[in-house]
């Protein structure tokens, strides 16, 4: 009885040595976590009704950190993908799909401890950064944006919270790249130039869709700015655009 | 004498009683080619998303201790501020072992299809369709002729634009057996 017991328990355990092979979080521990969500073939629902228009065919889909392209991922059939022990502060994603590379998206700011979450779209010409979350920065005693964080004292852009979502208005200031600029908010709510990584931003011009909208983003521009607070302190803060919507 | 007549009375109809049991045809208890279903608790480990939903199956006799087998699945979760949804389905066969006994074992392959839904809350939602099979083994624990404890851990190979993935699955929960 207690050989054929243990045979079944063979059977079962031969079984769950396989538990884990599908998985392959790219690795060293420490530093910043991504946990992402690659779209294809996806169609908008009623806040994003042209998303469907450009979408790339399925194919396979590999990330790579540009500051070190040891550690690259490629992501699941179910979009999902997970990258450890990516340096504080910031990096830059490449996407590629069937070894083509198809754009970048850079993460400022980024404390140690932080996971981030994205969700990026993939079309045959571009990604773009549909949504962004982070969570378990230092900065914020590791409680979640949403119940902790730096006051409004600490934090350069009045009711700013590091790792909630933003949305600013206000002029271009400067241009490094199509990848970053400055943004002079309107008003008194912030008391310094804000640095904005949009290199996987949508973006949109007001009364001109059909040219190349991203080229419009130039010095004194007027620009509303959706995305997450990545990082800020009393004299610099930084956001990852969603979105920049071009004025004019 | 009363006595001893009551009870040679009280021993004849026992007598009786008991034939008339023995004779009256009694059903059969579930065999090894008797058809069963199941219905499971499932987790699945979907890419890098932790999914967990239900399962139900259906096998049926086929071939000495081989069975038919049909198997659906259904799991949810979220991942990275997404929600996930995986449908599988798939058939092939069950190879049970030692079927008579309280602890039965079985291996299985199966063929077939998962379809994955990725949902970002009101913007987006992309859709794919994955094929493949799955290698898998368990144990049914029989508690009655009719009743047992599944448990069974699976490993799916599944194949898509995006290329070859391999996530395991987990299930436990009750098996019924029909009776002809």
């Amino acid at each position: 009885m207690f050989l054929r017991t243990a045979r079944c328990l063979v059977v079962l355990f031969a079984a769950a040595a396989l538990w884990r092979c599908g998985s392959s979080p790219a690795s060293p521990s420490g530093g910043v976590k991504l946990q992402g969500v690659v779209l294809q073939d996806a169609t908008g629902g009623a806040a994003s009704a042209s998303v469907s228009a450009q979408s790339a065919k399925p194919g396979k889909i590999t990330v790579t950190v540009q500051e070190d392209p040891t550690i690259s991922v490629t992501v699941s059939s179910n979009g999902t993908f997970e990258i450890q022990g990516l340096p504080a502060g910031g990096f830059t994603l490449l996407f590629s799909v069937n070894g083509a590379p198809v754009g970048t998206i850079a993460i400022t700011a980024v404390g140690e401890g932080t996971t981030v979450k994205i969700v990026v779209k993939v079309t045959e010409q571009e990604v773009e950064l549909v949504d962004m979350e982070t969570d378990g920065d230092e900065a914020t005693g590791g409680l979640p944006p949403s119940t902790g964080g730096p006051t409004n004292s600490a934090c350069m852009i009045s009711g700013g919270r590091m790792g909630d979502r933003i949305e600013l208005e206000g002029n271009v200031d400067s241009v490094s790249s199509t990848l970053f600029f400055k943004l002079r908010v309107n008003g008194n709510r912030a008391s310094g130039l804000v640095d904005v990584a949009a290199s996987g931003a949508s973006y949109k011009c007001n009364g001109n869709k059909t040219a190349d909208c991203k080229a419009s983003l130039k010095a004194g521009a007027k620009v509303h700015v959706r995305g997450n607070l990545t990082n800020c302190s009393t004299t610099a803060a930084s956001v990852t655009a969603i979105e920049v919507k071009i004025q004019k | 004498m009363r006595l001893a007549g009551a009870l040679g009375v009280l021993l004849l109809t026992t007598d009786v009683a008991g034939a008339s049991a023995a004779t009256r045809p009694r059903p059969a208890p579930p065999g090894a080619t008797d058809p069963d279903v199941s219905a499971a608790y499932s987790y699945l480990r979907a890419g890098e998303a932790n999914l967990h939903g239900a399962g139900a199956s259906a096998s049926f006799h086929f071939w000495r201790n081989t069975r038919l087998l049909a198997d659906f699945s259904f799991h949810t979760g979220s991942f990275a501020g997404a929600d996930l949804r995986e449908v599988i389905f798939m058939g092939g066969l069950r190879r049970v072992f030692r079927d008579e006994e309280r602890w039965q074992p079985f291996v299985q392959l199966v063929a077939g299809g998962a379809r994955s839904t990725t949902k970002v809350p009101d913007v987006l939602t992309s859709s794919q369709t994955s094929w493949g099979g799955a290698l898998g083994a368990g144990t049914d624990y029989r508690l009655s002729p009719r009743w047992a404890l599944r448990g069974q851990v699976d490993y799916l190979l599944l194949h898509s634009g995006a290329g070859w993935d391999g996530d395991p699955r987990l299930s436990v929960g009750l098996a019924y057996r029909f009776a002809p």
